[in-house]
């Protein structure tokens, strides 16, 4: 915020200055308290914060979207090539969306429009905004589509959105958005729900695109390591308010806010952490060419099945943790709930310590389950919103025969354990934050006193500074207690952090499998190197505000530090 | 598709299967003797007698199903016990005006109640909103004959603008026909507009909430193609599902139009036959509409595989 | 993964959901016109039907031969009936038939419909044999059925409910059905059966508290779908018999004389449409307070 900045303000793309937006009804309530910001022609803009910090809201007010009656900007300007939106009719408005600027949003797999082709979706845009004949239309639309390298452009065109990848409907989305070649594109969390391999294509297609095109980039994330990989400059928002801004040299290695640095320093290392001495050789947990199976035919015809998993082999001991990772679709969540028996493997054994659990009836099992238990991914609903904390906890200890009051004296300390006050045991799901869920969730499954806990994904629906907070929870508890941790995620820089032995996984397969430090650091097949280069912010060091040594080498070399 | 479309016929089945049982259990585990039933009150002993060997009463209830469905497959329903005349006759003498009252009604409703639910929708939380919810609940909470007499009493006795009653064929004329059928297809209407206007706002308002119509108000879209192409084609299943669903409604409200305007149709057929007790054709009645509505859902499904292509492929 | 929804209540801007309790508080403030004036209407109806023998000032079904289609007059308010009844006792004495038929239906429909939903939910087999059977059910036009049973079996009140009940059931079992198909899949239910609860306990505990809400609501329209097909019925002559007065015979008998004498039909008629509107604008209401869609905050 210098002298030099309203120098340049004439040739910004983008300028939001003071901008106040607050919810609507009776009692407004500030959402964002004075939000100022520029993007420069043919630069790429990354508004950092976590969830609530008002990152959102910023991109849809500038785009005119936010929605009606709920949220409502109540001053300031958002300057578009010089012409206030704020302040433009609804019929302006809508001219200049497409034409000046565009979005595009985090959840590919809705943002089109499921009864409307391809290209259908495409050319309303260009009637909507130009005078282009039908045979104009249709090949400018080849030709985006084109330009977002789509394979087989002319099936593409006929396609409907369910019949497309979520790669593919994002870069249709970046066609449509950028059909009209406008100056701004605002990128709302777009590769947020894909994997990370797709990720690094839609990131490069972006910037390879904003070169040609001389495009602008308002890019929105949460994600420090798509930071450190596309931005010129970063804006570091929270509750509302920018609280940091700068060259993203200067962030990345010199942050002056407390906030920022702790931002960055929650980032887990993708540099795996050596694996911890064994307490003990006793294997809790073993699957045998487990196998599960969707699907195998119908009334009329007899169809494959869709594998999805198969001939997975893994063992893990008392005290360790055992990480399986993999992108969408690599069957590390169904080998998962084929352990805890939440779905029925179709082949392979499960042994719980000494037992088989594969084949067990339902009544058979009840007396194993005490031994296994789950974390699940989203801590607002594995927990019963009708239920007091208490009763959550308690249940599974009552169903083995626990008295109730011992139940919830023993559950007053687990509460304890996980960092929360015993007096949470009273109140309901909804009076807790998602880290404080997810830490009630981890005090349930250890009121069974398992043996190995299963963490489905239980980490990632959490902001990272609370993602760090959890991880040592559960680090913290397992040295105490030796339970033992089954771990799943997509997250690299997680398995990396909380891994003894990590299985890669792959269209239901185990692709690679073996000590952490091993795998991530010099791994041998060529899936796990992929999936290690495209971790984005590879060659960053961010907890010691540092470049990596070797930004341009590979893994093995990364892995020297 | 076309796998899609073979398996929604094979599903409707069952269902008719189901209908049939009913129908079939209902005379037959009803207290009493179901031939007394069938004949009437004034039967002889020997008529009962005969009536029990037709129906095979005194066959284990398994043969009598098979036997029954079989006449039935055969187009064999029995006959009045009135008029002693095929019930299928019956049912082919009274088939005009109540197909001519449906399609009027139809067209009234798919005319009015779409745009109303639309509308609502759009300018959710305004009075025009509540303004039409306020009409749907009302026309949903009054009954038909309620509905009916009210009519009646405005534009035929009061501004006599219409005939009080009757029917005429669209055959001898439109404007005979139309100044006939307005009031009674009018009256009909009134509930199914209010159900499928409701439908139409809740379906919208869910549709309207979708990230995709927020990329097409992004794309800088006319509000009437937001609209119209992306938010009502989505909505339409939903719609098209109650259209299908309400179907049972309007045969209710069929029987009722039908006597209140003294059209000489199925319904009053229907009434007729109560009245008397006849059976036989409430029975045939009751095989019939359920029989339509089958096949107008699975018309309704079939036509889904159009709207949404995920059901296409 | 970073969902935005999920998570959203860690911000001080965000509302915590508190809108998932069972039974919602009422605010009072927030009390509309309309929801109120049904209320009101409603509880005048049901005073009406529980002291109908000490306000009505006749006899319902005395007939007075020499007071035939009286007009309205201070003796008798709404007229007199063909028979020489007087309408204001028998409409009063009506709201009584209808109170139980509506509540009736839907108690029952609920009671009948609720474990065989939960069931249906629960177990596969079970599932579908019972859909067949209540798509079957759904198939035969409800006023059909109703008239089929009461021609077979009579006429008398309890005839008339449960031939007016039967066809609403297969509504609620469906909507219970689809409650718990949707609420067995939310983690929540998984976690109580990785710590090993009973199925009995996964169906009680977590799954019947789900379909709590959308029961109330149904019932409501249940109710109001009852009255409304106990009126058709015995304005078709073939519900309720003349000797227990009900809105819908009462019409009936006035049809023959409604160019003469309206108020026969249009009395009724009022007292009907009134309560059933009253008893659709509560189910609304209802509705809308406790629908968690309506309650869904957005992004923020």
């Amino acid at each position: 915020m210098t002298g030099q900045e309203t120098n340049d303000r004439k040739g910004d793309v983008l300028v939001v200055e003071n901008l106040v937006v607050e919810t609507g009804g009776r009692r407004p309530a500030p959402i964002l308290n004075g939000v100022s910001l520029r993007v420069a022609p043919g630069e790429t803009v990354c508004l950092v914060g976590e969830s609530g910090s008002g990152k959102s809201v910023t991109s849809l007010a500038t785009m005119g979207l936010l929605p009606k009656g709920a949220l409502a900007v109540s001053s300031g300007r958002i300057l578009v090539e010089g012409e206030d939106v704020v302040s433009a009719s609804p019929s302006r408005l809508r001219q200049l969306r497409a034409t000046r600027m565009s979005m595009i949003f985090q959840e590919p797999m809705t943002a089109l429009n499921p009864v409307l082709t391809i290209e259908r979706q495409l050319e309303e845009v260009l009637s909507a905004h130009s005078q282009m004949s039908g045979a104009e239309r249709r090949s400018r639309i080849r030709d985006i589509l084109s330009l977002v390298r789509l394979p087989d452009v002319e099936r593409m065109c006929r396609s409907y959105p369910h019949q497309l990848s979520g790669g593919q409907r994002q870069r249709v989305m970046i066609a449509m958005a950028l059909v009209l070649e406008p100056k701004l594109l605002i990128a709302d969390e777009p590769t947020t729900a894909l994997d990370v391999t797709t990720q690094k294509e839609i990131l490069k297609l972006v910037a390879d695109i904003q070169k040609r095109l001389g495009t602008s980039v308002l890019f929105i994330t949460h994600d420090m390591g798509v930071v450190a990989d596309i931005a010129d400059r970063v804006y570091v928002m929270r509750h509302g308010n920018i609280v940091e801004d700068g060259p993203i040299g200067d962030i990345l290695k010199d942050p002056k806010r407390d906030y920022t640095r702790n931002l960055l320093t929650a980032v887990p290392a993708l540099h795996p952490r050596e694996a911890r001495a064994r307490i003990s050789n006793e294997v809790v947990l073993s699957t045998t060419e487990l196998g599960m199976t969707y699907g195998a035919s119908s009334l009329f015809r007899k169809r494959a099945g869709t594998v999805a998993a198969k001939d997975v082999n893994l063992t893990l001991t008392r005290g360790r943790t055992l990480g399986v990772v993999g992108e969408s679709g690599s069957g590390k969540s169904t080998v998962a709930r084929c352990v805890m028996r939440l779905i029925d493997p179709t082949e392979g054994s499960i042994r719980l310590r000494n037992q088989e659990i594969a084949g067990l009836s339902r009544r058979a099992l009840r007396p194993a389950r005490k031994r296994i238990q789950m974390i699940f991914q989203d801590p607002n609903r594995s927990l019963n919103p009708r239920l007091t904390v208490g009763d959550s906890i308690t249940e599974g200890p009552i169903n083995y025969g626990a008295s109730p009051d011992a139940a919830r004296t023993r559950a007053k300390e687990l509460l304890e354990l996980v960092g929360l006050p015993a007096d949470a045991i009273d109140r309901h799901p909804h009076q807790f934050s998602g880290g404080q869920r997810q830490r009630i969730a981890i005090a349930r499954a250890l009121a069974m006193e398992p043996d190995v806990l299963v963490a489905d994904e239980a980490v990632s629906a959490l902001d990272v500074s609370v993602q760090a907070q959890v991880l040592d929870l559960l680090d913290d508890i397992q040295a105490r207690l030796g339970v033992a941790l089954l771990f799943i995620t997509h997250d690299l820089r997680v398995a990396a952090q909380i891994c003894d032995d990590v299985v890669v996984m792959q269209h239901g397969r185990i692709v690679e499998y073996g000590p952490t430090a091993e795998v991530l650091g010099h791994p041998r097949e060529a899936y796990t190197r992929e999936l290690i280069e495209a971790a984005p912010g590879r060659h960053w060091d961010f907890p010691n505000f540092r470049p990596l040594p070797t930004p341009s080498g590979g893994p093995v070399d990364g892995a020297t530090l | 598709m076309l796998a899609y479309i073979i398996r929604r016929i094979l599903a409707s089945i069952p269902v008719m299967i189901v209908v049939a049982l009913f129908v079939f259990l209902l005379l037959r585990l009803t207290p009493g003797d179901p031939a007394a039933i069938i004949a009437g009150d004034m039967a002889t002993p020997a008529q009962l007698e005969q009536i029990r060997q037709n129906l095979g009463l005194n066959e284990p209830l398994v043969t009598q199903f098979i036997t029954w469905s079989g006449q039935l497959l055969s187009g064999d329903f029995g006959r009045s016990l009135i008029s002693k005349t095929p019930v299928l006759t019956l049912i082919h003498q009274r088939l005009e005006p109540t197909l001519s009252l449906a399609i009027v009604t139809m067209l009234f409703t798919l005319l009015l109640s779409i745009p109303m639910g639309v509308v609502a929708a759009w300018r959710h939380g305004t009075l025009t909103d509540s303004a039409i919810m306020a009409i749907s609940v009302l026309g949903f909470s009054i009954p038909v004959f309620v509905t009916g007499y009210i009519l009646i009493q405005i534009f035929a006795i009061d501004m006599r603008v219409f005939p009080i009653q009757g029917f005429r064929s669209i055959f001898d004329g439109f404007w005979p026909f139309f100044e006939r059928i307005v009031l009674p297809a009018l009256t009909l209407a009134t509930i199914y507009i209010a159900l499928i206007a409701r439908m139409t706002r809740a379906a919208m308002l869910d549709v309207l909430g979708e990230d995709y119509i927020r990329t097409a108000r992004a794309k800088g879209l006319s509000e009437r193609i937001v609209l119209f192409r992306h938010a009502l084609r989505n909505a339409a299943v939903p719609i098209l599902t109650v259209v299908g669903t309400g179907f049972a409604l309007m045969i209710s409200g069929v029987v009722v139009t039908e006597s209140v305007f003294n059209l000489p149709g199925l319904g009053r057929l229907t009434v007729d036959a109560i009245l008397a007790r006849d059976y036989p054709v409430i029975q045939a009645l009751i095989l019939l509409t359920s029989g339509i509505y089958v096949v107008i859902n699975l018309l309704i499904d079939i036509s889904y595989a159009f709207m949404d292509p995920r059901i296409r492929y | 993964m970073a969902d935005e929804t999920t998570t959203a209540a860690t911000g001080p801007g965000a509302k915590p959901v508190v809108r998932r309790n069972l039974l919602p508080r009422i605010d009072l403030a927030s009390l509309k016109f309309a929801p109120t004036l049904a209320a009101i209407i409603l509880g005048l109806i049901v005073l009406a039907a529980v002291f109908a023998p000490l306000i009505a000032p006749y006899d319902p079904i005395k007939m007075d031969p020499m007071a035939r289609l009286g007009a309205a007059s201070f003796a008798h308010p709404f007229g007199t009936d063909g028979y020489g009844r007087d309408v204001l006792s028998r409409t009063l004495y009506g709201a009584q038939t209808s109170l139980i038929v509506g509540l009736g239906a839907a108690f029952v429909a609920v009671l009948v419909g609720l474990p065989l939903g939960l069931l249906s939910g629960f177990f596969r087999v079970l599932d579908a044999v019972l859909m067949r059977v209540m798509d079957g059910l759904m198939a035969i036009p409800a006023i059909l059925l109703a008239i089929a049973i009461v021609a077979l079996v009579g006429s008398s009140l309890w005839t008339v409910l449960v031939a007016i009940t039967i066809p609403e059931i297969p509504r609620v079992v469906r909507l219970v059905r689809s409650v718990v198909l949707s609420a067995r899949e939310e983690p929540y239910v998984e976690a109580a059966i990785a710590v090993g609860s009973s199925l009995p306990k996964i169906m009680w505990r977590h799954l019947t508290p789900n379909t709590i809400a959308p029961l109330i609501v149904q019932a409501t329209y249940v109710c109001a779908s009852a009255i409304l097909t106990e009126a058709i019925l015995s304005f078709l002559g073939a519900g309720i018999g003349t000797e227990t007065p009900s809105w819908g015979n009462i019409m009936s008998e006035g049809r023959l004389y409604f160019q003469l004498k309206p108020g026969l039909i249009f009395w009724p008629g009022l007292f009907l449409s009134l309560c059933i509107l009253s008893i659709n604008i509560l189910g609304d209401t209802a509705r809308d307070v406790m629908d968690p869609k309506l309650g869904k905050k957005r992004k923020a």
